[in-house]
């Protein structure tokens, strides 16, 4: 009996100082393993502060991380860095045998840089098989993904302006995110985040998916509310010539994919605006002239309001066939978003329609206060 | 009444009676027009098809029928929200959302999601239209 006892005490004591070992050793092969990943990285380069990892909650945190793209000449940019970044199991779904986790960015940062190159033209019959390539991966559900006071740099690299876009105190998260049909519950994917686009204008934007559909299936709506557009000048000036010198945007954004193919709508409100030339000479000049004309013809007759409205259609192609539902609501969104700029500004969309319309009816369409008398785009222009 | 003029008005009659309903197109007078509505077609978002979620193109689509009023008076239980339209995620009820998740440590997007829903005592099964489970549970 006593000698029983006296075993039990040894056994007991070898796990404890099994699991006191262990526990010691988990922090610096996890940083270890965390650097060998990070070396990994194909044309990048990464560092972090330290990690850690709590066997009581299941989690791991590394903190301080920031990863440079090495260009050609050796030199190292910004591509995305994290105060802190962590990523956790449920336990509880775990003993159910199913892979249940949550992350969460603190103050993450990414750069994102258009470089020049040739974009590839793709139609919707080649929308990429959204579904398949989710379901390759090891199943698992990404409950949530917590976004807080992030920021989004895009730099265009195409222009030698280097205009940029900066979407900044991002909040935002992801949820329910699964790589199989039973564990997503058959509920959506659903998206909600806010921010600030340059310095003043105010975005939100809400979007649901289906990740697990053969072709990209998503819906959604985004607002941008009190953006300076002097703050755009550089953007618009490096594409245009012209550049806003005052007044104000607010744009609103729906739309949908459904099988791959993209559709929506852009409705840009450009409240009291005025452009000058971008750059020297005559050009430039008259196109500002121009331009500061037609916003004033095209305003519309709300009483103390300066505005210029139109709605503008979105039509769908994937660019890339290698995309995914979030990344391609995100490049959707700016795509818009820069289109709706280019359009709201000129005061001249391109209207979209089933069947061509003759100038009258255009021009009847793009005069009239009415909302709906949506301008169209010919069928003409179309790819 | 001659007889040519009593067949043109039997002719007005049939023709009124075979017309199509007329929708307004406009909004109707004294209600604020939603401002920003580009296509109704994109509002609804993606028809639910069978063995596929839903997929709505707004916040208010994903909600079920009283979960915006629950979730109100739980901000309101809290002292996050003062007036507001009752049933509608307004831009007052936005805002209390994002102070409540603020004070919460968690992301201020204004919308309710699961964590936020729990964290306000409102069942995010019940909020989201699943009280039954659904597909794949």
């Amino acid at each position: 009996m006593r000698r029983g006892r006296k075993r039990l005490l040894v056994a007991l004591a070898i796990v404890f100082v099994v699991l006191v070992a262990a526990r010691a050793a988990i922090d610096p092969l996890v940083t270890w393993r965390t650097r060998k990943v990070l070396a990994g990285l194909e044309g990048m380069r990464g560092r972090f502060q330290d990690v850690e990892v709590s066997v009581h909650d299941l989690s791991y945190g590394i903190r301080g991380l920031r990863i440079e793209k090495l260009a050609p000449g050796g030199k190292a940019l910004p591509y995305f860095q994290a105060e802190h970044a962590s990523f956790g199991l449920y336990f509880k779904e775990l003993v159910r045998g199913h892979v249940v986790a949550a992350v969460e960015l603190e103050k993450p940062k990414l750069t994102l840089v258009s470089a020049k190159e040739q974009p590839r033209k793709q139609g919707a019959e080649e929308a990429p098989q959204v579904g398949h390539g989710i379901e390759a991966l090891a199943p698992f559900r990404l409950d949530r993904l917590q976004v807080k006071d992030g920021e989004l740099l895009w730099v265009d690299e195409r222009e030698p302006e280097r205009p940029e876009l900066w979407l900044h105190r991002i909040e935002g998260t992801l949820e329910n995110f699964a790589t199989r049909k039973a564990l997503a519950k058959n509920e959506p994917t659903v998206l909600a985040a806010r921010g600030v686009l340059q310095r003043s204008g105010a975005v939100s934007l809400f979007a649901t998916a289906d990740p697990l559909a053969k072709k990209l299936t998503f819906a959604g709506q985004g607002r941008l509310e009190g953006l300076k557009l002097v703050e755009l000048a550089s953007l618009v000036g490096s594409k245009a010539g012209i550049a806003p010198d005052k007044g104000e945007l607010d744009m609103s954004i729906r739309f949908r994919a459904v099988g791959g193919k993209i559709s929506g709508g852009v409705r840009p409100i450009v409240k009291d605006a005025g452009t000058k030339p971008a750059k020297e000479g005559l050009g430039p000049k008259l196109k500002s002239l121009l331009a500061d004309l037609s916003l004033r013809i095209f305003s519309d007759d709300v009483p103390g309001r300066e505005a210029v409205a139109t709605t503008i259609p979105i039509q769908g192609t994937v660019d890339d066939p290698k995309a995914q539902a979030v990344p391609t609501i995100l490049g959707i969104v700016r795509n818009a978003f820069v289109r709706g700029l280019e359009d709201g500004l000129s005061g001249l969309p391109p209207p979209k329609a089933k069947q061509p319309e003759n100038v009258v009816e255009q021009a009847r369409r793009a005069l009239s206060p009415r909302r709906e008398a949506q301008p169209r785009a010919q069928p003409k222009g179309e790819k | 009444m001659s007889r040519r003029a009593a067949l043109a008005l039997a002719l007005v009659v049939m023709a009124g009676a075979c017309r199509h309903p007329q929708h307004p197109t406009s909004p109707a007078p004294g209600g604020s027009p939603k401002p920003e509505a580009p296509d109704r077609k994109e509002e609804q978002g993606v028809p639910p098809k069978a063995g596929r979620p839903r997929i709505p193109a707004a916040p208010e689509a994903l909600l079920a029928p009283g979960a915006v009023k629950a979730i109100q008076g739980a901000l309101a239980d809290r002292g996050f929200l003062g007036e507001h339209r009752a049933g509608e995620l307004d831009e007052p009820t936005s805002r209390a959302l994002r102070k409540f998740q603020q004070s919460q440590d968690l992301a201020a997007t204004g919308f309710p999601d699961r964590e936020t829903l729990q964290r306000l005592g409102v069942d995010p099964e019940r909020a989201y239209g699943r009280e039954g489970g659904g597909e794949g549970d």
